[in-house]
């Protein structure tokens, strides 16, 4: 019953080429951002943190 | 008189420390807003809405191109915006505000133009077509690309951020053709659905969330950019005794 | 605002008046080339090319589709409200192809001024509804 729902969701109404690459780009695009973000505020950090301790 | 206290908030605002703070504060809450409207978009556009009349269920690309399409727009006028404040007012901010807004608006121009190419090959019977619409938008997608390209070959002098404030403002031209290409020319693309005067043209079981999509792209835009200034930031200010005592901690 | 803040901001302004005046008389110079298609009246008024390809543009009339008996060849009337113009194709049509739809073909003009497309692309217009309410709006 729920597998045939699932599949039902999953088929679009035939437009299941179409749709879920483009969910699947946006959910790339939007999760690299945010992921890239994160990553480049604690490598800053790690950054200044040598930059202080060679400077001092 | 009240021109001087909103000019002397707005000047403290620009402050490096207060704005690291301020946005640090709100970091967390509009996390956790843009969550739960992406949330709710989300299952509205997947699950909620019914399929459209004659488009079926193909239409649901409409809860990504849409608000990835606005926001392509709306992040090119932020920096547009900057640029003067830049230009103008020297605002130091602004400059950071500027570069670091130009990445992400070139991947949501990006994801635009592609989620609108794999909608238009089942419904208009092509991936593309050079019409005035799709023709600006992928401009739009190239003067991000050329921001992103100069502001890495200038690096960081201040000549350098006039030379990129003066490109934005030039691209800004385009923003207006975007927007009215659908009623100056004839076009494949159709006019649009949602305006701020007319009454929307598309129903409001599948209205709700496509607004709701457009807030957490907003929501996503304003969080990204928030964290990416607070970064450079620091490391523009990294001789200061704030940022010395922060990253010590 | 300061002297030299206003003399920055008057000069910026200045300058994005001229960059949009000049873009926008190059825009208008070549209106017809940014256009995507011609319509139909245009065609009767002999603005449209002769003897080359040109895309043409308009709403599929009610009742003047007509199918061949074998293979796909297609007839159907293209009118903007005004003027209507003939056009045959041979090939697929795109899902959203019906009477009453907004559409472009790509094509030239035959010496009996019908246009013949090479393709056949769907417009669809601003709105979106559920089929139930589609069905309850023909109703009224």
């Amino acid at each position: 019953m729920l597998t045939t729902h699932l599949q039902h969701f999953w088929m679009m109404g035939g437009y299941a080429q179409y749709v879920w690459p483009v969910y699947f780009l946006a959910a790339g695009i939007l999760i690299g951002n945010t992921w890239s973000t994160r990553r480049r505020m604690q490598q800053t950090k790690r950054k200044i943190k040598h930059w202080l301790e060679r400077t001092a | 008189m009240k021109q001087g206290v909103i000019w002397r908030t707005l000047y403290r605002l620009a402050s490096p420390q207060l704005f690291y703070r301020t946005s640090g504060r709100c970091l967390p809450w509009l996390t956790v807003v843009t969550c739960l409207l992406f949330a709710y978009g989300l299952l509205g556009a997947l699950v909620l809405a019914p399929p459209d009349y004659q488009q079926g269920d193909a239409f649901r690309i409409i809860y990504l191109h849409v608000p990835a399409a606005f926001l392509s727009l709306s992040i090119y006028t932020t920096m547009a915006f900057c640029a003067v404040l830049s230009l103008v007012w020297r605002i130091k901010l602004a400059d950071l505000v500027l570069k670091n807004a130009a990445p992400l608006g070139a991947w949501i121009t990006l994801l635009a133009l592609v989620s609108g190419s794999v909608w238009g090959k089942p419904m208009w019977g092509t991936y593309w077509i050079w019409d005035a619409r799709l023709t600006s938008e992928l401009l739009l997608l190239f003067l991000y690309l050329g921001v992103i390209a100069l502001n890495r070959a200038l690096g960081t002098r201040v000549q350098a951020n006039r030379a990129l404030a003066i490109v934005v403002l030039i691209g800004f031209v385009d923003i207006p053709i975007i927007h009215y290409s659908v009623q100056w020319w004839n076009t494949l693309h159709q006019g649009a659905s949602l305006s701020l005067l007319a009454k929307p043209k598309i129903a409001p079981s599948m209205l709700y969330p496509l607004l709701a999509m457009i807030a957490a792209f907003m929501g996503f835009f304003v969080t990204s950019l928030l964290a990416r200034v607070r970064t450079d930031l620091l490391w523009v200010e990294k001789r200061s005794k704030w940022v010395t005592a922060l990253v010590r901690e | 605002m300061n002297p030299v803040r206003r003399k920055r901001l008057t000069g910026v302004i200045i300058a994005m008046l001229g960059v949009a005046i000049a873009i926008g008389l190059a825009l208008y110079a070549l209106r017809q080339n940014i256009s995507l298609f011609y319509t139909p009246s245009q065609i009767v008024s002999h603005e449209a090319p002769h003897g080359r390809t040109f895309r043409l543009g308009g709403m599929v009339e009610k009742g003047s589709v007509k199918y061949a008996k074998k293979g796909l060849l297609v007839s159907f009337v293209l009118s903007d409200l005004k003027k209507t113009a003939t056009v045959k194709f041979n090939g697929i049509l795109p899902d959203l192809f019906r009477e009453g739809q907004g559409i472009v073909a790509e094509g030239r003009l035959n010496n009996k001024g019908i246009f013949i497309a090479d393709t056949v692309l769907a417009k669809h217009d601003a709105n979106y509804m559920p089929p139930e309410v589609k069905a309850a709006l023909k109703k009224n």
